[in-house]
């Protein structure tokens, strides 16, 4: 699967809407991938507390809106103000989001299994602390993706 | 024989959140030796689900459920760990204790 890399800024909508009309643009997704990732954000928020200081987001929606597989990255100077996926209520800063879009919900799992599996890892951590989006790229391609 | 214990996991549309969290919990249970049917279920059905088939445990991967919206008795507990994969020894420690509540 493609990976690819974007600087993305705040406030949430403006981010994932972003990163969906990119998606758009090259092919990817279909127009109304878009309207859904945004909405289901809202109704079931995916904001993940890895560890004191380390917050990322797992943003995703129905595969139906996706015309081919791609994986990525959005990464923020600033932090953007994100939900907490166990407690919706509470916020979560948040400056590295993964975006799946994957065709077949079959093989969203595995690299979803792969991706979380690597959240223990620290040398993944470090990389997504220090927003180092070339780090993050090749540790991905190395263990997600490889 | 050991009791065959009946779980659900829940999360927003019942896809990949509840289903990865499923699969690392049979891990989980299949070392401890405990035998469980696991279901995934979506967060909006789910209320009326566990009303009818009134599970031992409910295990939630995404939004919340608040105990009082589930019929007394059954166990809540947040599969986040399984996700995370902070505080996994942890969670195997309370759902293997919510189940031996478990008459």
């Amino acid at each position: 699967m493609e990976l690819k890399c974007y600087q993305v800024k705040g406030p949430r909508e403006f981010a994932l809407g972003y990163l969906s009309d990119q998606l758009l643009e090259q092919g990817y997704v279909n127009d109304s991938f878009k309207r859904s990732l945004l909405e289901r954000e809202r109704i079931f928020p995916t904001g993940l507390n890895l560890s004191d200081s380390v917050n990322v987001a797992i943003p995703h929606t129905e595969c139906c809106y996706v015309k081919k597989d791609l994986f990525v990255i959005g990464i923020s100077e600033e932090p953007i103000i994100f939900n907490r996926i166990d407690e919706p209520e509470e916020e979560l800063p948040v400056n590295v989001i993964f975006l799946f879009a994957i065709v077949n919900p079959k093989s969203y799992l595995p690299f979803l299994a792969s991706l979380t599996e690597n959240f223990s890892n620290e040398d993944f951590m470090d990389c997504i602390k220090m927003k180092d989006s070339k780090k993050i790229e090749e540790y991905l391609y190395l263990h997600v993706l490889g | 024989m050991a009791k065959k214990y009946f779980i659900y996991v829940a999360c927003g549309s019942a896809a990949a959140t509840s289903n990865l969290v499923r699969s690392r919990l049979l891990d989980i249970l299949e070392k401890e030796k405990i035998e469980a049917q696991v279901e995934v279920a979506r967060i909006s059905e789910l209320v009326n689900l566990v009303a009818n088939r009134m599970p031992d445990l409910v295990i939630i991967t995404a939004g919340s459920v608040k105990n009082k919206d589930l019929p007394a008795g059954i166990p809540v507990v947040s599969g986040l760990p399984l996700m995370t994969m902070f505080g996994v020894e942890k969670f195997g420690k309370e759902i293997k204790e919510a189940l031996l509540k478990v008459a």
